[in-house]
């Protein structure tokens, strides 16, 4: 692998946070394949401008589930609350980032959520992703079979395996060694998800990948995609056990906006790889560990 | 008058080897029976014999004298016929913890029923993970949840679907959910909707508030459809641990179908086990946090919560058991709840219940020393209570004594049936008996250990099988039956008494012991004679520093004793001093001054407060004496002072008063007393001379002054005529009276003393009422009588000159 680090440098891993339990589990993989290639790890949050927008209606009112009460909202409120949510999540990064020795920072950005956070991956070398919410996690926590079951057997939900999408051996290879490095230092195994359009190619993109990873790795499975549907992708991921999801930013799944359909779909983060290092410094402020 | 000068044979009491007809001890059968005590063998026979509350046994006697052996003896020979009591387990009690269940069982059972309950809980957690990790839990729990899943999200997918037809979304905030007008995937803007026609406007905030009124009704719902679910589930879970817990349980209530207890315990086992199953998923011995444990209660693990705590077991070969507790402390009698430190807090469960020896001892017999038990803090309540109560309740000393009011364990009490032998000396006895009610309800039975039997030839023969079971029994060399008849006649000597023998084990032990090892000091096969003496001559040695020194003070002349020459108002008398365990004799110089004053004899000791009781006793005694002997028509005007020379501690007892009332007489009638004579004994009113003990320390110790100084033939001791059969002398003794060396006189009256040590006649009243005229005892008479009628000459003048005035 050494003789692809400079062609594979990645200086800052950045993570979208909302507080949700996928966001966490977004940021401890971020932070994990930052602290593997001492990057800079990068925390984003988005103030959904529609929930600043809802605020400012005069009717809406806001059920709590958990207390089964109901509230008008205003947009004081609502900004205390997201700007809470901001630094709770600022001290979670910078606790990680302190655990695993490296640097990080924390921006927070307002707008679309989805249209923010794509315009995010254009600006770092790999862009954490997960289903989004603030309390998506929280929400389907309050289902009385995930409380039951996760009694019952703690640590079951425990995934084995890396995964990363594998098309064009050159285009997409950042991505594999990133995800070879992850799966390396999480002491998992590699599940590469390769994309070709014929058993032949498919073949060829299995030997590339061998070549690009030398014998550094070891449990390397590959599955081959059999289509470019959202869910023949779900079902490889959960088929390999995924933790997590490598994928280069020209993918279609990223190109083609059918990232946020999949998200929805699975629990386990996704990070975006781009293909070329970052030309631009974070806007975030830096905070180095202690 | 009897005055006696004996003879050697008189000073000791010799055992004759030709009466105990054997050689040596080897041909001597071993003694079964207990010689000596049979008053205390037929009181431990009926106090273990009786089976009624408060029939007790008190063995009382000095230490040393076999209270234990013989009390263990008639015990362990009594339990041997007796049933063997049951096992005692505690067990957890799942309604109230805190007050865990006692378990009785029969002998040996406890301990099988403690480890079947182990392998039990092994067999549980291969068999609860199992049931809980098996497809059909898996399908059957993941139906309900996603039946609840489903049930929400379809409702809340009818709401969205509804709001969407209206232009309407349901968002997630921060805390919760709300409605808002959409337009494509954004909330429109507060701008925007003032923008919109009032009509519109009005509509769309109607159509949030019904739908937001269906999301509250929706949510509202949802408790009620978890708790069924919750409820759902939960009989799913007791259904799968019922099922792998019955199976195992099943086979437990077959062995023990008998026991109702048990029985019982086990129904109880499987319903906590059905209701706590989680704690059966956990790693082994892994405890719950302390959050876990909070909401969920459980504060055991799995290998505490169905442990057995067998406590007393059986030993299935015996009969009842019999315990003696050496260190009897409250909680080593009652029983104690240990504690272990966890997360910096001190927990305890009924595992750590420890059993007391009362709980060793119930259903037989429990020895313990009376003293140690007096001198534990709470022992003795703690001990009556649970006699009193016939149970054992066992209680922390903070629960006990209300000082510690934290919520501890109250384990059941446990029936108790123990009967308990104290063994002390007899002044705890007595004094228990004078102090402590209760003392006499619950010891009913005094067995008094004698210190000494009777000395007769039958006697010797048993003493001599008691010294040959001893030394087989401790594997000595055999003693020869001279060495036999020196242990016998040594041990009249302990009791200062020819006729009688010791029974003091202890001090028998010893002696053999320490013969025998004298003897393989010197090579010899068998313990003779002189094995025995020289072992009595070393422990002496070892114990007579002090002794020497005296003797040496006196021999050097720091302490003044006379044993030649003649002094007036001057006699020797002879004390005895204990140290420990041993004793000697000692003369102490004894000097009276007479002159005219007020009938007063003024003990100086007691004046000076180191007389005791008994000795100013004797003093006064002289006063009478005095009064009535001579003094019988006038009134007795004499102040005289009695002083025991260089003495500066207390002396105690009357041995003296003959000696003082010698130094009275002979200052009284200005006659010089023998200073060669030691004189010891007590005298009454009438003159007569009663006996002291310690008389053969006393000869002894005059003896050995006398000794180092060169005996001549002159020197010698004034017994009392009663101490005659006490004499056990020294050997040295005997052999210096045997050859007119030294004399022991025993005497029965002042009179005869008198005449001993001034070589005068003491003279008796004639016919008309006289004493013979240069008698002692007329000079006294004159003397006492010139003071009489110069006391009155004084008291006239005094009066006519104070009338005069």
């Amino acid at each position: 692998m050494n003789a692809l680090n400079t062609e594979t440098i990645i200086r800052r891993v950045a993570v979208a946070l909302d507080a949700s339990l996928a966001s966490s589990q977004a940021l401890q993989a971020a932070a994990e394949l930052a602290a593997s290639l001492q990057a800079e790890l990068e925390g984003i949050f988005i103030e959904d401008i529609n929930l600043i927008r809802l605020a400012e209606l005069p009717f809406t009112r806001e059920i709590r589930p958990a207390s089964m009460t109901e509230e008008t909202v205003n947009v004081q409120r609502m900004e205390q609350e997201l700007r809470s949510l901001a630094r709770q999540e600022q001290q979670k990064l910078e606790l990680i980032a302190r655990e695993k020795g490296i640097s990080c920072s924390f921006r927070i950005r307002r707008g679309q959520i989805k249209a923010e956070l794509m315009e995010a991956v254009a600006e770092v070398d790999v862009m954490t992703l997960c289903r989004p919410g603030y309390v998506s996690e929280k929400f389907r926590r309050q289902t009385i079979g995930y409380s039951l079951r996760a009694a019952a057997f703690p640590g079951q939900q425990a995934r084995s395996s890396v995964s990363v999408i594998f098309g064009r051996a050159q285009n997409e290879k950042r991505a594999l060694m990133a995800a070879a490095r992850l799966a390396d230092r999480l002491d998992l195994g590699l599940s590469i998800l390769v994309t070709g359009d014929s058993d032949a190619e498919t073949d060829n993109l299995q030997r590339e990948a061998d070549t690009i990873l030398g014998s550094q790795t070891q449990r390397v499975n590959f599955i081959r995609l059999s289509g470019n549907q959202v869910s023949d992708l779900v079902m490889a991921t959960a088929s390999s056990n995924s933790q997590v999801l490598l994928v280069n930013s020209n993918n279609s799944l990223v190109a083609g906006g059918q990232l946020w359909h999949y998200l929805e779909q699975v629990s386990c983060p996704v990070l975006i790889v781009r293909e070329q290092a970052a030309d631009r410094e974070s806007p975030g402020t830096p905070s180095i560990p202690a | 008058m009897a005055i006696n000068n004996l003879k050697a044979s008189d000073l000791y009491h010799s055992c004759d080897t030709k009466q105990l007809r054997f050689k040596t001890t080897a041909r001597l059968k071993a003694l079964s029976e207990v010689i000596g005590q049979e008053r205390a063998v037929e009181a431990v026979r009926f106090g273990v014999g009786i089976q009624r509350d408060g029939y007790n046994l008190y063995a009382l006697g000095p230490n040393g004298i076999g209270k234990y052996s013989l009390v263990r003896r008639y015990v362990e020979e009594k339990a041997k016929s007796k049933d063997i009591p049951s096992d005692w387990c505690y067990v957890n009690n799942f309604q109230q913890p805190y007050k865990p269940n006692a378990l009785e069982l029969p002998p040996g059972m406890g301990q099988e029923l403690s480890i079947e309950m182990e392998q039990l809980i092994d067999d549980l957690r291969a068999a609860i993970p199992a049931v809980f990790e098996s497809e059909e839990y898996r399908t059957r729990s993941q139906v309900v949840e996603e039946e609840l899943t489903e049930r929400k999200e379809r409702t809340i997918a009818k709401i969205q679907k509804a709001a969407r037809a209206k232009g309407i979304s349901l968002i997630r905030t921060p805390t919760g959910i709300t409605l808002a007008p959409i337009r494509g995937d954004e909330v429109i803007s507060i701008e925007e909707f003032k923008r919109l026609p009032k009509k519109e406007r009005k509509r769309i905030k109607e159509d949030t508030e019904i739908l937001q009124e269906r999301l509250h009704k929706a949510f509202h719902e949802e408790p009620q459809r978890e708790k069924e679910a919750r409820d759902k589930i939960t009989i799913l879970n007791h259904e799968m641990a019922a099922y792998a817990a019955g199976n195992l349980i099943d086979t437990l209530r077959k062995k023990y179908h008998d026991l109702t207890a048990v029985i019982d315990y086990l129904n109880d086992v499987e319903a906590d086990v059905v209701e706590h199953f989680r704690i059966f998923l956990r790693p082994e011995g892994e405890k719950p946090s302390f959050i876990e444990a909070q909401l969920t209660g459980a504060e055991q693990t799995s290998d505490t919560r169905y442990r057995v705590n067998a406590m007393v077991i059986r030993d299935t070969n015996g009969g009842a058991p019999v315990v003696y507790e050496d260190n009897p402390s409250y909680l080593n009698l009652i029983g104690r709840v240990e504690h272990s430190a966890y997360m910096g807090t001190l927990e305890t469960d009924f595992t750590m219940i420890r059993a007391g020896a009362l709980h060793q001892a119930n259903g037989g017999y429990l020895i313990l020393d009376a003293l140690k038990v007096l001198m534990q803090p709470f022992a003795w309540e703690g001990l009556k209570r649970a006699l009193q109560s016939n149970e054992i309740r066992m209680e922390s000393l903070g629960q006990m004594t209300s000082l510690v009011s934290t919520v501890s364990l109250e384990p059941e009490p446990i029936p108790l049936q123990v009967k308990l032998v104290l063994l002390g000396d007899r002044r705890i006895y007595y004094l228990l008996s004078y102090l402590d009610p209760e003392f006499s309800e619950l010891f009913k039975v005094a067995v008094d250990f004698d210190d000494r039997m009777d000395r007769n030839p039958a006697s010797q023969k048993l003493y001599a099988r008691l010294i040959a079971t001893m030394v087989h029994n401790e594997k000595l060399l055999e003693f020869d039956s001279a060495a036999v008849a020196r242990v016998i006649e040594h041990s009249a000597r302990m009791v200062s008494d020819a006729d009688k023998l010791s029974t003091h084990m202890r001090s028998l032990m010893d002696l053999l012991r320490e013969s025998d090892h004298w003897a393989r000091e010197d090579e010899h096969k068998i313990v003779g004679r002189e094995d025995v003496q020289q072992a009595i001559n070393a422990a002496e040695h070892r114990a007579d520093r002090i002794r020497d020194r005296v003797q040496e003070e006196i021999e050097r002349g720091t302490l003044f004793i006379d044993t030649t020459g003649n002094k007036v108002g001057q006699v020797n008398g002879l004390s005895v001093i204990k140290l420990g365990n041993f004793s000697f004799g000692l003369p102490s110089r004894i000097t009276a001054r007479v002159r005219i004053g007020g009938s007063k004899v003024i003990d100086i000791e007691r004046e000076v407060k180191l007389g005791g009781a008994i000795h100013s006793k004797g003093v006064m005694i002289l006063s009478g004496y005095l009064g009535s002997h001579y003094m019988l028509d006038h009134p007795l005007s004499l102040t005289a002072s009695l002083v025991f020379e260089q003495s500066y501690s207390e002396v105690e007892g009357d041995s003296a008063s003959s000696a003082e009332l010698y130094a009275l007489i002979s200052a009284l009638s200005d006659i010089p007393v023998k200073q060669s004579l030691a004189v010891t004994g007590s005298v009454n009113q009438h003159g007569e001379i009663q006996p002291i003990g310690g008389v053969n320390e006393k000869i002894e110790g005059f003896f050995d002054v006398c000794s180092k100084r060169g005996l001549d033939g002159t020197q010698g001791v004034i017994i009392p005529a009663s101490n005659r059969k006490h004499l056990m002398l020294r050997d040295d003794v005997c052999k210096a009276v045997e050859k007119g060396k030294f004399a022991v006189y025993s005497v029965e009256t002042i009179d005869d003393g008198i005449e001993l040590l001034t070589g005068m006649t003491a003279g008796q009243r004639d016919e008309s009422g006289k004493f013979p005229e240069d008698s002692i005892n007329s000079g006294v008479e004159a003397k006492l009588t010139e003071f009489s009628t110069r006391m009155h000459a004084y008291v006239t003048r005094s009066e006519s000159s104070g009338a005069k005035e």
